[in-house]
């Protein structure tokens, strides 16, 4: 397996981890764990949020780019990681026992 | 260009005098009784002349012109009776008659049961009454001033007559008079009109009159002011249009996938929208009380078949609506579409049937889908983040910052989330805690205590023997730690199976990582010792099972290291079991200097590859001590097992032998300078104090760690040993924050850590593990936080957090001498002075 499947693997059985999506800025999903309807769902609204706080990180300064993202709401945490293409987003519920 | 309109002879017109009127439909009729059948009237200009004064005055409403002339319109609606009776005359003149009336007159249309007046001066009306009465009255208009003349109508008795019923009744059916709504004459004229001449001289005058209108004083012009009415505003109030928005966003690859993209034939879609729309009246249809359909079983199916379809049909439209704005390059629409269709399609039939739970169909990707290597440092920073989130407690205690009480909030939230325990339940449980934690509190409030953080383990090294372990400068969250087995004989007695050298591990640890490690370098053999260079702290040097001795630069990726002296004839050809980087100044630079079984202490330098220099062979010395040594030594060679660099000191160093004895030994030297007895068993690791280079420390097989002053005596000072402790003792280590604290890790895998300014008869801290089948390999202690790492034989290394010892912020000096009071209890006078200068001496001498 290639490093990106390890890491794949890694994250997805990781302690309260609920579901990974990959998805690309227009909010079509490429991977994903979840269910399509809730993918579609994340991928769709997560994706013009990273729009909208990279450019808020470019035009503070332009040579700066957005590396992380984290929507921490009470019931879990949202985690998004923009790439040039690609979103990485990963949902964990980090109280979960 | 009439003026006046040719009143019809045999019309009764309503005409007021000097008015154009329209004509009416002048009904012939005969009033009610007595009055004559007027059916014609003579015809004047403007005057109305009737035999009506035949009218008996049996009319509501009379009207008489100025002349004293009669002049009510006659009623256009006629009554049941009137109506008969002139039935009646009609059929007594017969019906031929009334041809002939009408024959006689000029182009009049032939009557039957339809005519049409084709004059246009004929004004007929017909009355078509019921097929009760079946009496009709047909009104022949005479335009040739004829006077009808008809008998006094009798009265007869309603009914009709059998006779009646039969006969034939004609229908005479003409047009009204065509009378001009709306006429603007023309005012251009033929150039040939007769009356030409006149128009001519009409406009000259006229156009004369305008010229001398000008200026002249018969004409003044005058302005006048039209009435402004007062304008009311009315305002409308309509229903607001319902606007529906629709936005997308399209990038230049959504274009070029739309152009590339096979278009569905026209006659496919066709199909589809001819499916969807039967499909949805098919559904409506079923909705209506009255349709018609299958007894009750097949209603289910057809139901279910149309609930399936029409979400179906709702997913296609979703498809279609939204496949314009999502189109992938690497997703096959169709296959989404199918995809989709049918995990729901599964879940509706699931949910119609009520027993099985909707079934939720992972989104699938299609097989070929390559994720880039561009999202491997996403990955890695979103496993970071997970890390935290599961260990931020032990995060935050590693890092030593204050504890954070926002934990305590969430747990409270949760218990009420849960709702389930009622209030007194959830006191209840609160209590407990507080307890619990009191009592935890009241064990290890003040004393020294080691807390768990983690567990630095993984897949890879499970059972595998931890061998040793660094802190990298720089990084000081990044541990390297190797992995190698070197106990041949204990492998062998385990197993049973003859030891095969299992390839070597070095991994790099990080806190921000327990689970995983950041990087994984594999060897061919054990690896039983590795450092990192303090001036290059991207170099790091192992020493192996096999004698080679690697050097790794982490800045490349791979497991091959930047020189490794497997192919070096002066290799060790026996496991190295130390390597150190030491740094001789600015002049030699930073060399490594290995210690192996052969007996050999071997300098390495890469400032021209990798190159070596034998330093020492360590020999046999005779134990002085033991005065009996009858049996020549077979093996010249002694092994080594480690050594160390006093602190400051650039040219001595220490190594620890097999036999038991550590010699002092100088880089400049070929042999040993002194030799320490005092162990009985094999010393495993010496080690100098950070603090006061005097003192060194060793640990040995014979369960004991001995602490030496090595400038003054040949014989240590004390041994520290834990009562119950009756195993080997694998690895001590100083601790960096207080000069009189070590740790050291025994064969029965516990962990001590001694304070020799508390007591040097007893550990301070003892943790022992569960199950004692795991011994300690290693110890190590973490430069910048009270931290503790320890490594075992089943690959595991804890992490603890070290509490309550007593490290105050000392200087230097304070610390040397808190050590010293602690080593040398009863203070001499002159003492200090004394060693100052033997350290001098011995600078010079050496």
């Amino acid at each position: 397996m290639s490093e990106i499947e390890e890491a794949f693997m890694r994250i997805k059985t990781h302690k309260g981890v609920k579901g990974i999506i990959i998805s690309n800025y227009a909010g079509i999903s490429v991977k994903s764990t979840m269910s399509s309807s809730d993918t579609a769902k994340y991928a769709g609204l997560i994706s013009s949020l990273t729009l909208t706080a990279r450019s808020i990180v470019k035009e503070l300064d332009s040579q700066n780019d957005l590396v992380f993202l984290r929507v921490r709401s009470r019931k879990y945490e949202i985690m998004i990681a923009p790439d040039h293409e690609y979103i990485l987003i990963v949902i964990q519920n980090p109280d979960e026992e | 260009m009439q003026s006046t309109l040719k009143a019809p002879s045999g019309a009764k017109v309503p005409i007021a005098s000097s008015k154009k009127l329209p004509v009416a439909t002048g009904t012939m009729k005969n009033a009610a009784t007595g009055k004559q059948g007027t059916g014609t009237t003579k015809k004047t200009k403007g005057k109305f002349s009737t035999t009506g004064t035949n009218q008996t005055d049996g009319r509501e409403i009379i009207i008489e012109n100025g002349k004293e002339q009669d002049v009510t319109p006659d009623p256009l609606i006629f009554t049941p009776e009137e109506v008969k009776q002139e039935k009646k005359e009609e059929s007594d003149k017969s019906s031929v008659k009334v041809a002939s009336n009408t024959s006689d007159k000029k182009d009049e249309a032939p009557t039957g049961s339809f005519s049409r007046g084709e004059r246009s001066d004929l004004v007929m009306s017909s009355v078509l009454k019921s097929s009760d009465q079946s009496e009709v009255y047909s009104e022949v208009s005479d335009d040739t001033g004829k006077e009808r003349i008809t008998d006094v109508p009798k009265v007869e008795d309603k009914g009709i007559r059998d006779e009646d019923l039969d006969k034939y009744i004609d229908i005479d059916l003409k047009e009204t008079e065509t009378f001009t709504v709306f006429w603007i004459p023309s005012i251009a004229i033929s150039a040939k009109a007769e009356n030409k001449e006149e128009f001519d001289k009409i406009n000259a005058s006229y156009k004369n009159l305008l010229n001398e209108k000008i200026g002249s004083d018969n004409f003044k012009s005058r302005p006048s002011q039209t009435l402004n009415l007062m304008q009311k505003n009315k305002d409308v109030v309509t229903e607001t249009i319902k606007k529906h928005e629709f936005e997308c966003d399209v990038t230049n690859w959504m274009l070029h996938d739309a152009f590339l993209e096979n278009p569905k034939p026209n006659h496919e879609l066709v199909a589809n929208m001819f499916e969807q729309e039967v499909k949805a009246n098919l559904t409506d249809q079923l909705k209506n009380k009255g349709t018609l359909l299958d007894p009750e079983k097949s209603l289910t199916d057809t139901y279910h078949s149309v609930s399936v379809s029409q979400s179906q049909v709702t997913n296609k439209e979703k498809e279609t609506t939204n496949s314009k704005v999502r189109s992938s390059k690497r997703i096959d629409k169709s296959n989404h579409s199918v995809h989709s269709n049918s995990s729901i399609t599964q879940s509706k039939h699931s949910q119609g049937s009520g027993k099985q739970e909707p079934e939720v169909t992972p989104f699938k990707a299609p097989e070929n889908i390559i994720l880039p290597d561009s999202l491997l440092t996403k990955f890695n920073i979103v496993e970071r983040i997970l890390t935290q989130n599961r260990y931020l407690e032990q995060q935050i205690l590693y890092r030593n910052y204050p504890t954070v009480e926002f934990q305590k909030v969430v747990e409270e939230e949760k218990q009420q989330e849960k709702g389930a325990l009622s209030r007194f339940a959830m006191l209840q449980v609160k209590k407990e805690s507080e307890k619990k934690e009191e009592v935890k509190d009241d064990i290890d409030k003040d004393s020294p205590h080691m807390i768990d953080l983690f567990k630095y383990t993984c897949s890879e090294v499970t059972d595998r023997l931890v061998s040793c372990a660094d802190w990298n400068g720089p990084n000081p969250d990044l541990l390297a730690v190797s992995y190698g087995e070197y106990n041949f004989l204990a492998e062998k007695a385990q197993s049973g199976k003859p030891y095969l050298d299992k390839p070597g591990l070095l991994l790099f640890w990080t806190l921000k990582s327990p689970k995983f490690p950041e990087r994984i370098i594999r060897a061919p053999s054990g690896i039983v010792s590795c450092h990192f260079s303090k001036k290059n702290p991207w170099l790091i040097a192992t020493g192996s099972c096999d004698g080679v001795v690697s050097i790794y630069d982490l800045r490349k990726k791979g497991d091959k290291p930047a020189a490794e002296s497997s192919q070096m004839i002066e290799k060790h050809i026996d496991t190295v079991w130390e390597v150190k980087w030491h740094d001789q100044g600015s002049e030699n630079g930073e060399n490594l200097i290995s210690i192996s079984s052969d007996g050999r202490i071997v300098e390495w330098s890469i400032k021209k590859g990798l190159e070596c220099r034998d330093l020492l062979n360590l020999k046999k010395p005779t134990n002085p001590n033991q005065k009996d040594d009858k049996e020549a030594a077979v093996f010249r060679n002694s092994v080594g097992f480690s050594l160390d660099f006093p602190k400051d000191q650039y040219m001595l160093y220490l190594a620890s032998t097999e036999e038991g004895t550590i010699h002092k030994c100088s880089l400049s030297y070929n042999d040993e300078l002194d030799t320490y007895w005092g162990h009985s068993g094999p010393v495993y690791k010496v080690r100098c104090s950070p603090f006061w280079s005097n003192i060194m420390l060793t640990c040995s097989a014979d369960w004991t760690v001995q602490v030496w002053d090595w400038r003054r005596d040949e014989s240590p000072l004390f041994a520290c040993r834990s009562q119950d402790l009756n195993d080997a003792v694998n690895d001590i280590e100083w601790s960096p924050h207080s000069s009189t604290i070590f740790s050291n890790v025994c064969d029965d895998g516990r962990v001590e850590l001694w304070d020799l300014s508390v007591s040097n008869i007893g550990p301070i801290i003892t943790k022992k593990p569960e199950n004692r089948s795991s011994p300690g390999t290693m110890v190590r202690f973490c430069q910048e936080f009270p931290v503790l790492v320890t490594g075992n034989s089943q690959g595991v290394v804890d992490v603890y957090r070290l509490k309550n010892l007593n490290q105050e912020l000392l200087t230097k000096d304070e610390h040397k001498k808190r050590l010293e009071k602690a080593v040398y209890p009863i203070e001499r006078s002159g003492y200090h002075k004394g060693e100052d200068e033997e350290e001098e001496m011995e600078g010079i001498v050496d």
